[in-house]
């Protein structure tokens, strides 16, 4: 039976995590366009960040492009189950 | 309850939280395949165009003229890739790339082998301009096959490109033979050059 996911309900995290998932595995998006896209602040961005990457939802790599530092994210084999299976447990509850 | 689930939301919420799942994974595809693909897609319209005008007048050099402007496409495609301002940047995982080696790596395998290379240098010129026209319509309508495939993913639009221009390619071969190439050059190449255009003023 499907559960739901305690840190991926919030709302802004399952918005983060659904953009992850989006892409394909192994693909990263960078930081600043993450928060573009989502309409989130830096600071609110990366709040959420750490705490799915604390939970290994999500893999940060911070590195430099053209001698600018870039931070990349991308959504962890874990994050990406983890998200199925919070997303099937709301199909489950649509359902009943 | 483990310490990671929650009380149930009523199916209300559920509902908001699916159409806000769907809607941010639709967004993402569709901003990220944006981002790159405009430019990318203008650039191989340019170069079906280049190359068709000038086989419609000089078919006897297309293995010249192919060769030179995919390798032109090809260097420009990782080019842009790489350098183009995005509005989305994002880090492709190498399959992306190997995709594409794969898939023309197949169309070019088969035309190699399917075509009697050695038959056509002593063919009439009609003979030779009709396998032309027939190589024409095959490499040309191969990446459109998989525009339409990776569309079912990508979004929609890609899905119609696809169509649009293969049905284009379809009718001017059957129809259009004697004007093929320069069919090919407004049509196909024309499509790829608005379809692009339209990438990069409506999907940001």
């Amino acid at each position: 039976m499907p559960e739901l996911d305690k840190l991926i309900h919030a709302p802004a995290r399952l918005k983060i995590m659904a953009a992850l998932v989006a892409l394909a595995a192994g693909e990263q998006l960078d930081f600043s366009s993450l928060g573009k896209m989502l309409a989130l602040t830096d600071g609110n961005l990366g709040a959420h960040l750490q705490t799915l990457e604390e939970a290994g939802y999500v893999k940060i790599e911070k590195t430099f492009v053209a001698r600018k530092p870039r931070t990349f994210v991308r959504a962890s084999a874990r994050g990406r189950g983890r998200f199925e299976e919070h997303v099937e447990a709301l199909r489950k509850i649509c359902q009943v | 309850m483990t310490e990671e689930t929650l009380p149930a939301p009523s199916r209300d919420e559920a509902h908001a939280a699916l159409a806000a799942v769907s809607q941010t994974i639709a967004d993402t595809r569709r901003i990220v395949a944006s981002s790159v693909s405009g430019p990318i897609i203008i650039l191989w319209g340019c170069i079906w165009m280049t190359a068709d005008i000038v086989l419609q007048y000089r078919p006897e050099l297309m293995g010249q003229v192919w060769g030179v402007l995919d390798f032109v496409g090809g260097f420009g495609s990782w080019y842009l890739a790489v350098h183009y301002k995005q509005d989305v940047k994002i880090r492709r995982n190498w399959r992306f790339g190997v995709f594409w080696l794969v898939l023309f790596g197949f169309g070019g395998l088969w035309v190699y082998l399917l075509v009697p290379w050695n038959l056509l240098e002593s063919a009439p010129a009609q003979e030779s301009f009709a396998m032309m026209r027939k190589i024409e319509a095959f490499s040309h309508t191969l990446p459109m096959f998989a525009y339409v495939i990776g569309g079912l993913w990508m979004g929609r639009f890609f899905v119609w490109l696809g169509l649009l221009v293969t049905a284009l390619i379809v009718a001017g071969y059957l129809w259009m033979p004697d004007h093929f190439c320069l069919w090919l050059a407004f049509t196909g190449g024309g499509s790829l050059i608005i379809g692009g255009l339209f990438i990069r003023k409506f999907w940001k």
